[in-house]
């Protein structure tokens, strides 16, 4: 319940402060969400699998959002403008399978099986 | 008892701290997901985010609408060079027959005459002088090109007769008296020239007893118009 409250709180903030990002770093961004969610699904299912650690859950995060936009930048860099696909499909796969996994665990914990 | 209570609060407090972090993750990437959706929206009408066919649609989308515009301008420009052209015309139309109209006035007399010209002022004490004399001297300074012609402030155009009965000369109607001021425009040297050349007018009324012939040259000669003096 938290989590959710906690997305909108953070959308409500989003929408207060508008903050100005360029144009050109909106792809940076993109691939940083995309990481941020994986990061975020991973949690939940941590949680499920009662092995969740914040210290590592907060790290991984910030980690992954970074790692993935900087991966795209680098690209960017060195002429590989396709570069960023890696980092959507390392993360689009992992967050796929963590969601499989999370609704297998919310699942198993409500005996529906 | 103890045992599980102390569990039961161990699990709440762990639960909550991972719902704390969870949640602390999810207003972060709340605020991350609108900005992008904003800049998107924004990006949407840059061209930024456009792919690269996109982008070659877009430009030849621009080199079309620069070739029609190129198109009109150039039409547009010969339609005012052909505007121009036609006002031109015109206008020179206009400006010419203003001239013509105003040299035509110049000759009937209608307006005042104001330029450079000369002065003739002829005297007569013996009464000597007839009124071929006075028409030849008009005659000479028209054919010196003179554009106004007045004695005794009287307009000479081409009706106006000089003649001659018991009491003297009369210039239209009017009768005059010596001495005789002639006013004339037009270049002055010409006039003095058609005038004093050797064996001219000047030399021949100067030849008669009691008559002098001053010619001078004037900047400013004011004649009037014509009041009708048939």
């Amino acid at each position: 319940m938290l989590p959710l409250i906690g997305l909108l709180v953070g959308i409500g903030i989003g929408l207060a402060l508008n903050i100005p990002i360029p144009a050109a770093y909106s792809k940076y961004l993109g691939v940083a969400i995309l990481a941020a969610l994986d990061s975020a699904i991973g949690g939940l299912r941590a949680n499920l699998e009662m092995k969740f650690n914040e210290k590592l859950f907060i790290t991984g995060f910030f980690s992954n959002t970074l790692m993935a936009a900087f991966i795209v930048f680098m690209g960017d860099r060195l002429g590989i403008e396709v570069l960023y696909l890696a980092a959507v499909v390392a993360f689009g796969v992992r967050l796929f399978q963590n969601l499989a996994l999370v609704r297998r665990h919310y699942f198993q914990k409500r005996h529906w099986e | 008892m103890k045992h599980f209570q102390s569990l039961i609060t161990t699990l709440n407090t762990k639960a909550r701290r991972t719902q704390v972090a969870i949640a602390t993750i999810c207003i972060l990437i709340g605020v991350l997901i609108v900005t992008q959706l904003r800049v998107q929206q924004t990006a949407s009408q840059a061209l930024q985010a456009a792919t690269e066919s996109d982008l070659s649609q877009i430009v030849s989308n621009l080199d079309n609408e620069i070739n029609a515009l190129r198109a009109e301008a150039a039409d547009l420009r010969l339609q005012l060079f052909k505007i121009e052209r036609v006002s031109n015309d015109s206008s020179e139309i206009m400006k010419e027959s203003a001239k013509n109209l105003n040299k035509l006035k110049i000759i009937a007399g209608l307006t005042k005459v104001r330029g450079q010209g000369i002065r003739v002022v002829i005297t007569d004490e013996n009464k000597s002088l007839n009124f071929y004399d006075l028409v030849d001297t008009v005659t000479e300074l028209r054919s010196g090109g003179a554009e106004a012609i007045s004695i005794n402030g009287i307009r000479v155009i081409a009706r106006t007769g000089i003649t001659q009965n018991e009491n003297g000369i009369s210039v239209g109607r009017k009768s005059i008296s010596p001495p005789y001021i002639v006013l004339a425009i037009g270049d002055p040297e010409v006039l003095h020239e058609a005038l004093a050349i050797a064996g001219g007018i000047r030399d021949t009324l100067y030849s008669l007893p009691g008559v002098s012939f001053y010619i001078t040259k004037e900047n400013d000669i004011r004649i009037n118009a014509a009041v009708d003096n048939l």
